[in-house]
C-alpha cells in the first residue's frame, strides 16, 4: 500500500473517514423523518458558497458552510409554514443555488473544471487548514447525533408527542437541518456536493435492511459510510476517477446485496405475528407429509409467531408442529 | 359538569379554535376531573381531534382558555404528567424496537446528553409490561399487529408516569377482539387512578367503563355528562350491531 505514503491521500482518507461517519449519522434522522433529499438540496445550496469563494478568491469551505446553513434555515422555516407553495419556492432555492454557483465560477474564468472538484469530490484539494475544519465540524456533527439521539429520534418519529413531551420541536427540527448542512460541506471534498445526499442515505437504507432498531442500524450505517467512503478515495487514485462517483457505486452495491440478505435475516426472525388465538380451536388437519424438512428457528421458511406456538409458512400453507407431524394452520 | 370542581385536569373556557380563518371550536367549555374516564365523541369533522390538539397545545387557539392540572396551557410545563396517545396511523416509524419507542416516553423527564438511567429502564420496563408486550421489547415496530401497536403506543405514553392519558381513537382500524382487549387495558388503567380521556367515534367495548362523557357536533358542545347510550350523537334509534359493524372495518395488519 504504498499509497498511504503520500500526504495528499493521507488527507483526502481521513476527511473520507469523518464524511462516512458524519453523512449516515445525520442521514439517520433524515430518512426516519423521510426527507432524503435534503442533502441534495443543501448541497446544490452550499454549490452557491463554492463559487463566491472562487470568485473572490477565498477559502471555499468556510463560505460553503455558512451558506449552507442559511440555506437550512430557509428550507426549514419554509418547510414548517406548510403552505403548498413551500414546495417550489425550495425547488428555486435548490437550482438557484447551483446555477450561482456555476455563474460565479465562470464569471472569474475558474468554469466548471475547478469547480468539478467540489461537485464530485477531489483526492487533490484537501489542504491542512481544510482538514482541521472538517475535523471540527465532524465531531460538532457526531456529538450532536449521538448525544442527542433520544431526543432527535423522537422529533423525527412523532412530532406531535415530542411536543406534548415538552421538547422544543422547532429547536430540534432546526437542529436536524443546520447538521444536514454542516455534515454536505464536511463531505464535499470526498464525495462532492452533487453525490454527498447518497451517502446520507444509502447506508441507512442499507443498515435498516440488516439490522433492527434505530440504535443498531443508526451505528452499522455510520461503519457502512466509512467503508463506502475509504474505498472509494483509495478506488479513485487507481482508477483515476472522481472519488465521489466510486464512493455512490461502492453504496449503491452494498445496498444491493443487502436486499436478498436482509429477507433472508427476516425469515430467520420469527418476525410476523398473528396474534390470534381463536376462542374456537382449529380442526385439526395433518399435513402431507413433509419430505425430511424439519422446521425450525431458521429453517429458511417465514416463522409467525401463532399464539403460543410458531407457525411455518410453506407452499402457501401455515404448517404448526404437532407431535410427530405438521398440522395446518 | 365538572367546571367548578377545583380538581380538573382539563378545563377549557369559551374555547374558539380557527383552522385557516374557519371556526373549527366554538365557545367550548368542557372539564375532565381528576380520575374520570372521560369519552369525547361527534361525528366526522365535528372537531373531537382538533380539541384534542389544541388542549394539548399542539394547535393554537384565538379565543379563551385552557388549563392542564389547574395551570393555564401558556404557563403549563409538567409534560410529564400527560401522556399523549395518537392516532396510530398517524405514526410512521420505519426503524426501530418496540423498546426504543416506548423509551422516547421518558424524554419528558431526561435531560440532554445524559444516557438512561435505572429508573427509566425500570419505568419502560412497567410500561410494556401493563399493556403485556415486556417480551417484544426488542422487536421491530413495524412489523407488529394494528392492536400491538397500539398497546406500545399506550406503553410510550405511560412511560412519561403520565397521570393524564389523552388517546386519540385508539380503536380506529382494529378488530373487535382487539378493541375489547384494549378497552379491558384502557379501564385497569382508570381503575388504577390514571384519568382518560379517549376520543371515540362510537364508545364501543369502552361503553360499560365510561364515567364521563362530552359530545361535540360542528364544533359545539352537544353534551356533557354521562355517555349517550346509542353509537352516535344524532337522535336515531339505537341500533344494536352498528357499532360493531362499523368499527369492524379496516383491520388488516398481520
Amino acid at each position: 500500500m504504498e499509497i498511504l505514503t503520500l500526504v495528499f491521500i493521507q488527507r483526502a482518507l481521513i476527511a473520507a473517514v469523518l464524511a462516512g461517519v458524519t453523512s449516515p449519522a445525520i442521514g439517520s434522522y433524515i430518512v426516519q423523518r423521510r426527507l432524503s433529499l435534503l442533502g441534495d438540496g443543501l448541497g446544490h445550496v452550499a454549490i452557491a458558497g463554492v463559487g463566491l469563494a472562487l470568485a473572490t478568491g477565498t477559502a471555499p469551505l468556510p463560505i460553503a458552510v455558512i451558506t449552507a446553513i442559511l440555506g437550512a434555515i430557509v428550507i426549514e422555516l419554509l418547510r414548517e409554514s406548510g403552505k403548498a407553495s413551500a414546495d417550489v419556492a425550495m425547488a428555486i432555492l435548490f437550482y438557484g443555488g447551483l446555477a450561482t454557483g456555476v455563474l460565479l465560477a465562470g464569471l472569474v474564468g475558474q468554469g466548471t473544471g475547478n469547480l468539478g472538484n467540489y461537485l464530485f469530490g477531489s483526492l487533490l484539494t484537501v489542504s491542512p487548514s481544510d482538514l482541521w475544519l472538517i475535523l471540527t465540524l465532524a465531531i460538532l456533527v457526531l456529538a450532536a447525533s449521538i448525544g442527542l439521539m433520544p431526543q432527535l429520534f423522537a422529533v423525527c418519529t412523532d412530532e406531535a408527542f415530542a411536543k406534548v413531551l415538552g421538547l422544543r420541536v422547532r429547536r430540534y427540527n432546526l437542529l436536524i437541518v443546520i447538521l444536514a448542512a454542516i455534515t454536505v460541506t464536511v463531505s464535499m471534498r470526498t464525495v462532492g456536493l452533487l453525490m454527498v445526499s447518497a451517502l446520507m442515505v444509502v447506508p441507512v437504507a442499507t443498515a435498516n435492511n440488516l439490522l433492527v432498531g434505530f440504535r443498531k442500524s443508526f451505528t452499522l450505517a455510520l461503519g457502512l459510510g466509512v467503508v463506502a467512503a475509504v474505498g472509494g478515495v483509495i478506488g479513485s487514485y487507481y482508477f483515476n476517477a472522481a472519488p465521489g462517483s466510486l464512493i455512490v457505486v461502492i453504496t449503491i452495491i452494498g445496498f444491493i446485496i443487502s436486499v436478498p440478505l436482509g429477507n433472508w435475516l427476516r425469515s430467520r426472525r420469527a418476525a410476523p405475528v398473528i396474534d390470534s388465538v381463536d376462542p374456537e380451536p382449529l380442526p385439526h388437519e395433518a399435513t402431507q407429509p413433509h419430505q425430511s424438512h424439519i422446521h425450525g428457528p431458521g429453517c429458511g421458511h417465514l416463522a409467525l409467531t401463532h399464539g403460543d406456538h410458531t407457525d411455518y409458512v410453506h407452499d402457501g400453507h401455515r404448517h404448526a408442529p404437532h407431535g410427530d407431524h405438521y398440522d395446518e394452520h | 359538569m365538572q367546571l367548578d370542581q377545583p380538581d380538573s385536569v382539563i378545563k377549557t373556557e369559551s374555547l374558539l379554535v380557527e383552522l385557516g380563518g374557519l371556526p373549527i371550536l366554538r365557545e367550548v367549555s368542557v372539564a375532565v376531573g381528576s380520575g374520570e374516564l372521560t369519552a369525547l365523541m361527534g361525528g366526522n369533522g365535528s372537531g373531537k381531534t382538533t380539541l384534542v390538539r389544541a388542549l394539548l397545545g399542539l394547535i393554537p387557539h384565538q379565543r379563551g382558555r385552557v388549563e392542564l392540572f389547574g395551570t393555564p396551557l401558556e404557563h403549563f410545563r409538567d409534560w410529564h404528567r400527560v401522556g399523549y396517545v395518537p392516532q396510530r396511523g398517524a405514526v410512521v416509524i420505519k426503524q426501530a424496537t418496540v423498546g426504543e419507542v416506548v423509551a422516547s416516553g421518558r424524554l419528558a423527564r431526561r435531560r440532554a446528553f445524559r444516557p438512561l438511567s435505572r429508573h427509566d429502564h425500570a419505568q419502560i420496563e412497567a410500561a410494556l409490561s401493563e399493556v403485556g408486550l415486556l417480551d417484544r421489547a426488542t422487536s421491530p415496530f413495524n412489523e407488529l399487529s394494528g392492536g400491538q401497536q397500539q398497546r406500545v403506543l399506550i406503553a410510550r405514553a405511560l412511560a412519561t408516569d403520565a397521570e393524564l392519558l389523552v388517546m386519540d381513537e385508539p380503536f380506529a382500524g382494529v378488530d373487535l377482539r382487539v378493541q375489547d382487549e384494549l378497552a379491558a387495558l384502557i379501564g385497569r388503567l382508570n381503575a388504577a387512578g390514571t384519568t382518560v380521556l379517549v376520543v371515540l367515534h362510537e364508545t364501543g367495548a369502552l361503553g360499560p367503563l365510561l364515567t364521563n362523557s362530552i359530545v361535540l357536533r360542528e364544533g359545539r358542545v352537544v353534551h356533557t355528562g354521562a355517555p349517550p347510550q346509542h353509537a352516535t350523537p344524532h337522535h336515531e334509534p339505537p341500533q344494536p350491531g352498528r357499532a360493531r359493524l362499523m368499527t369492524g372495518i379496516g383491520e388488516g395488519a398481520i
